[in-house]
């Protein structure tokens, strides 16, 4: 499997969701892992877990949009473990999902919040963390992106143009730092079915995401937690400034094609 | 436990370079390798070294180009190891009769355009025609073709080989649509500029010192690089990864050239 003995991780938004089985399939892999989030409690149980398996780990409380607790986030996981190899930012404001609207009804302090939490925070996490990476040679920055930098989208039109920006930053961080043998990259998920939101998603959406999946069931956080932990790897030792996707194909084919051949495969009424 | 234990994998162009490199470390990593390629000796000496280091792999004699003999291979895996689970289309015409020939549309001769495209593009779409149907009795596989960033970035020559590389990373996402939901997956790699033997031959020592300044890591691509993005492809960790071009460039077309002054 995948060897990640004696390296560093941090995990932002490792309390819950795909962050939180990151977390733990990095200690799996062998890295010590600070589990940072803003909901402590989580991140202490999900330390908790890890422990509880053999693996080492360490909650931590952070906001993600603050310099100064990023900072300190970074100096905890160099304190504790003694440097740091791999950060992966996958937290996000999950939470303003619902008031994030079409253009018109977006309000500027919903942009605001978003940009801070899902993009301020990534370019506050490789700041920090790419002085002490430079300290160790080297080391691998995962950015959390998302599908829906494919296409414009209908809705949540904050949530789409940070996530541009997170695969923007990726590649500037990339480009910039490559030569301190600094890698980073993005994972672009699909949609990923976890506890925290296997029951907000109403039936007929989950039907419609099944259709466009083009592989036969859906994805789920193991599928993410792979994905990094491979980019966290020397596996991906020369993969640098890119944008995985992992999403089982729902991005791939064109979408009014099947909505063409399906009307064309209807019996005429 | 290896990252793909168990299954069965065929590498074409596998006598040399990516090829080469891939077929050991799916080897080393647990699979049982079909080392493919025209250069049969060469598939053969890459199977042994495989075997000797404790692997397990056969070289077979393949021209990607002709359907009996792609066919044929593939027979040959499912004989030899009972089915096939990954496939591995990274053969590519690199003779200097063809990609020392290959110049831009007003100057290439036809022959150079049909030779590249029949190698590298159909080579890729009968390796696809004649797994489908073996994965589809397994109830899915991983099909990984060799692209490049030269399938989407254009340079002033090479026509041929880059139009091949795009039309590669169309074929993987076209399978990817056709034969996802029935387990088959179909991805790309698409590496910069590795230094392999057959390479070395073709490029300066200028140029190669000009392309690891374009690169944005300390040293240059090497084929074990692009051989450890496959294993990720063709092993279970990718298993909701498909349609996708999985770059291994170093940043090389992330970034705008850098200008000095
Ligand atoms: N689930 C999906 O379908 C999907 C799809 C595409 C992209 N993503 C991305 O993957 C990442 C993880 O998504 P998820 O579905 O696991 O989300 P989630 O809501 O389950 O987890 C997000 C975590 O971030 C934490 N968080 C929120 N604000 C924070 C702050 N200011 N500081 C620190 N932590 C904070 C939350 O407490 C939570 O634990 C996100 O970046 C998301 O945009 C998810
Ligand atoms: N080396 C690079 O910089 C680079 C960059 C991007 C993409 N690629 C791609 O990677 C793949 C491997 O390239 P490489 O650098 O290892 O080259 P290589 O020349 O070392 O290997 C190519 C192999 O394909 C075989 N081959 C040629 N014609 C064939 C045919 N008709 N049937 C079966 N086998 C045939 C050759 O015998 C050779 O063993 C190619 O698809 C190439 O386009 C290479």
């Amino acid at each position: 499997m995948i060897n990640l003995d004696g390296k560093v991780a941090i995990v932002t938004g490792a309390a819950s969701g795909i962050g939180a089985v990151t977390a733990c399939t990095l200690a799996d892999a062998g890295a010590s892992v600070l589990v940072a989030d803003l909901d402590a409690a989580g991140a202490v149980r999900v330390a908790a877990k890890i422990a509880g398996s053999g693996g080492a780990a360490t909650a931590w409380e952070v906001d993600v949009s603050d310099d100064a607790a990023m900072e300190a986030m970074v100096a905890a996981a160099t304190d504790t473990y003694g440097g740091l190899d791999i950060l992966h930012n996958n937290a996000a404001a999950s939470q303003l999902a619902g008031q994030d609207h079409q253009l018109e009804d977006t309000t500027v302090d919903l942009w605001d919040r978003t940009m801070a939490i899902n993009l301020r925070s990534v370019m506050l996490g490789c700041k920090h963390a790419v002085p002490a990476m430079k300290a160790r040679g080297g080391g691998s920055i995962i950015n959390a992106s998302s599908g829906v930098t494919h296409g414009g989208q209908h809705r949540e039109t904050a949530y789409a143009v940070s996530k541009a920006g997170v695969e923007m930053l990726t590649k500037t961080v990339a480009t910039q730092y490559g030569r301190f043998g600094i890698r980073c990259n993005a994972i672009a998920p699909g949609v990923i079915f976890h506890d925290a939101i296997r029951n907000l998603v109403p039936p007929a959406d989950k039907r419609i995401f099944e259709e466009y999946t083009l592989l036969p069931r859906l994805g789920e956080p193991e599928d993410i937690a792979n994905a990094v932990a491979f980019l966290a790897s020397d596996l991906a030792g020369f993969i640098t400034g890119q944008v995985l996707t992992v999403d089982g194909g729902l991005h791939t084919a064109v979408a009014f094609d099947a909505a063409i051949t399906a009307a064309h495969s209807e019996p005429p009424a | 436990m290896g990252l793909v234990d168990g299954k069965v994998a065929m590498v074409t162009g596998g006598a040399s370079g990516i090829g080469a490199a891939t077929s050991k470390t799916l080897a080393s990593e647990g699979a049982s390798v079909v080392v493919s390629d025209l250069n049969a000796e060469g598939a053969e000496s890459v199977a042994r070294a495989i075997n000797a280091a404790g692997g397990t792999a056969v070289g077979v004699r393949t021209d990607v180009s002709d359907p009996a003999s792609v066919q044929a291979a593939v027979a040959f895996a499912v004989k030899t190891y009972g089915g096939l689970d990954v496939l591995h289309n990274n053969a590519a015409a690199f003779g200097a009769d063809v990609i020392m020939q290959d110049f831009n549309v007003v100057d290439i001769d036809l022959a150079v355009w049909e030779k590249t495209l029949a190698v590298n593009l159909t080579g890729a779409l009968l390796g696809c025609r004649f797994a489908v149907p073996e994965m589809l009795k397994r109830g899915g596989g991983s099909i990984i073709n060799t692209a490049s960033v030269a399938g989407w970035l254009a340079e002033d020559t090479r026509v041929a080989y880059s139009v091949s590389k795009a039309g590669l990373i169309n074929l993987a996402k076209h399978v990817a649509t056709a034969f996802g939901k029935q387990g088959v997956r179909c991805n790309a790699v698409a590496p910069g500029v590795v230094v392999t033997e057959t390479s070395k031959g073709h490029m300066s020592e200028e140029w190669i010192n000009g392309m690891k300044e374009l690169h944005s890591t300390p040293r240059l691509i090497e084929p074990s690089d692009i051989a450890d993005a496959v294993l990720f492809l063709a092993s279970d960790l990718s298993r909701q990864v498909n349609g996708h071009v999985l770059t291994v460039d170093a940043a090389l077309s992330a970034h705008l050239p850098k200008v000095e002054g």
